[in-house]
């Protein structure tokens, strides 16, 4: 026998040495696995990689990998002005669009209970870009409009429904995702294992809200509302229970504190932990402000308070 | 005008002395220019803070000029500094401040002066008090998320 046989004779008593190892020790406990994938929580190459690597390593990647998903419009492409070289960039991919997302559960539907946090996202300006990216001064912003998808495509509803441990739900869109009376989103807003909520850039009433979300519910941001059509009828019965917030982001405490005094509002703030305030400065709207505070003084542990610009305009 | 406390005839409506278990308060101002005026709202926030909280552990304000110049005068300091060094905030152990702008070099000039200010340097002999001054240039958030997103995809 030469040499080079001798080593590839080794070669494989290795092989064939780690291949009887793997098997004699496949058996590690699920915590071990679940404690060494862990550390790859934000890596979601590795994660890829570990959930084909061993039916063992699958689940605790795919639970990490799906725990927090963000479905956003298809983008439009880039336009020719822009450099080539920033055509290519990964930050501009095609991602999580909801298309995707079908195939997705259609494909593996166990995945659906791994997600915790859903961000949706409709808005024509997802991809905007900053000028001084692309070295282009005084430009100001480009934007990138994208296909509108999630208060026009019905098939979002039953997808929704598989979500049964969804925890977190964001969603940005221009106009009312709440609207009509058989609303995609009213099902999982009453879902019990639905505790947070964030809505962004949307036209949706806060009313509408008050009525449709689940007492569960125990931290809410609401950046954009806007005042209720109250001619529109209701076709349903909202839900009596008080909802006890522990946190609350609002843009307008003027307009909240007036709903409050309402017997139907059902967003309580006595409980509060944190409050965020946006874009609240001149004395006359701290009123409103306080009456919030005045709610929550004995629960409050963080206040935050952001003023804007436009604001202080005002104030000359 | 901004209200100034002397010409307020209302007093300030918040009361954070009535907030029993507040330990962090953050607020965002502005400073920059309206018009080729300087407008900053650190008269405004001596107001909020001169109701006091001796519980407040931890008190953040963020500085920015949103789009516009961010002017480098650290004098509206003093009154914020003055307030924070009151009795009413003796369990503060953490005070953080954030410069923002979209020019460095204008950021990097207002912390420099802000950590080389008399007013920050009382605060910084005061202790248990850790005091952090920071800049930080404006990044484009939206970008962030979308790489974020990108690694996350399905």
């Amino acid at each position: 026998m030469d040499s080079g046989t001798n080593a590839r004779a080794l070669e494989n008593s290795d092989e064939l040495e780690a291949s009887h190892f793997l098997v004699k020790h496949k058996a590690l406990p699920a915590e071990l696995y679940n404690e060494i994938i862990g550390y790859l929580w934000n890596d979601s190459h590795a994660l890829k990689s570990c959930a084909l690597a061993s039916w063992d390593m699958t689940r605790p990647s795919q639970k990490r990998l799906f725990h927090s998903v963000a479905i956003c419009p298809q983008p439009e492409p880039l336009p020719e002005s822009i450099p080539t070289k920033y055509k290519d960039d990964p930050r501009n991919a095609t991602i999580g669009t909801f298309s995707k997302f079908q195939q997705l559960l259609d494909g593996s539907p166990h995945i659906a209970q791994y997600i915790i946090s859903l961000h949706l996202s409709d808005l024509s300006w997802s991809y905007r870009l900053q000028v001084h990216e692309f070295e282009y001064p005084g430009i100001g912003f480009r934007t990138h409009g994208g296909r509108r998808w999630l208060l026009t495509d019905a098939s979002l509803q039953p997808y929704l429904g598989l979500l049964r441990n969804l925890k977190a739900l964001t969603i940005e869109c221009e106009g009312n995702p709440l609207e009509g009376s058989c609303s995609t989103f009213r099902a999982i807003l009453q879902q019990p294992s639905l505790l947070y909520i964030r809505i962004l850039r949307s036209s949706c009433p806060i009313q509408a809200l008050n009525r449709t979300i689940g007492p569960n519910i125990e931290h809410l941001s609401l950046i954009d509302w806007c005042p209720e059509d109250e001619t529109s009828p209701l076709s349903f019965e909202p839900p009596s229970s008080q909802v006890y917030l522990k946190t609350l982001t609002i843009r307008s405490p003027t307009a909240f504190v007036s709903l409050m005094t309402s017997p139907t509002f059902r967003l309580q703030t006595s409980r509060l932990r944190r409050l965020v305030i946006h874009s609240q400065s001149y004395s006359e709207k701290h009123l409103a402000t306080w009456t919030i505070l005045e709610t929550c003084s004995s629960t409050l542990e963080e206040f935050e308070f952001r003023p804007t610009h436009r604001e202080w305009c005002f104030c000359e | 005008m901004l209200p100034h406390d002397e010409e307020d005839d209302e007093p300030e409506p918040i009361d954070l002395s009535k907030l029993t278990c507040l330990k962090s308060f953050t607020v965002c101002l502005f400073s920059g220019y309206i018009d080729r005026t300087t407008m900053d709202s650190y008269r405004w926030l001596s107001r909020i803070l001169r109701t006091g909280n001796s519980q407040l552990e931890e008190v953040s304000i963020k500085v920015t000029s949103e789009h516009g110049q961010l002017p480098v005068d650290i004098m509206p300091w003093k009154d914020v500094c003055d307030v924070l060094l009151s009795k009413c905030f003796q369990n503060m152990s953490r005070l953080s401040i954030l410069i923002a702008s979209s020019e460095q070099t204008e950021v990097d000039a207002v912390v420099e002066a802000l950590n080389a200010f008399e007013w920050i340097e009382k605060l910084r002999l005061c202790p248990d008090l850790n005091v952090v001054v920071k800049g930080s240039r404006f990044c484009c958030v939206l970008i962030l998320c979308i790489h974020h997103l990108h690694h996350s995809s399905y």
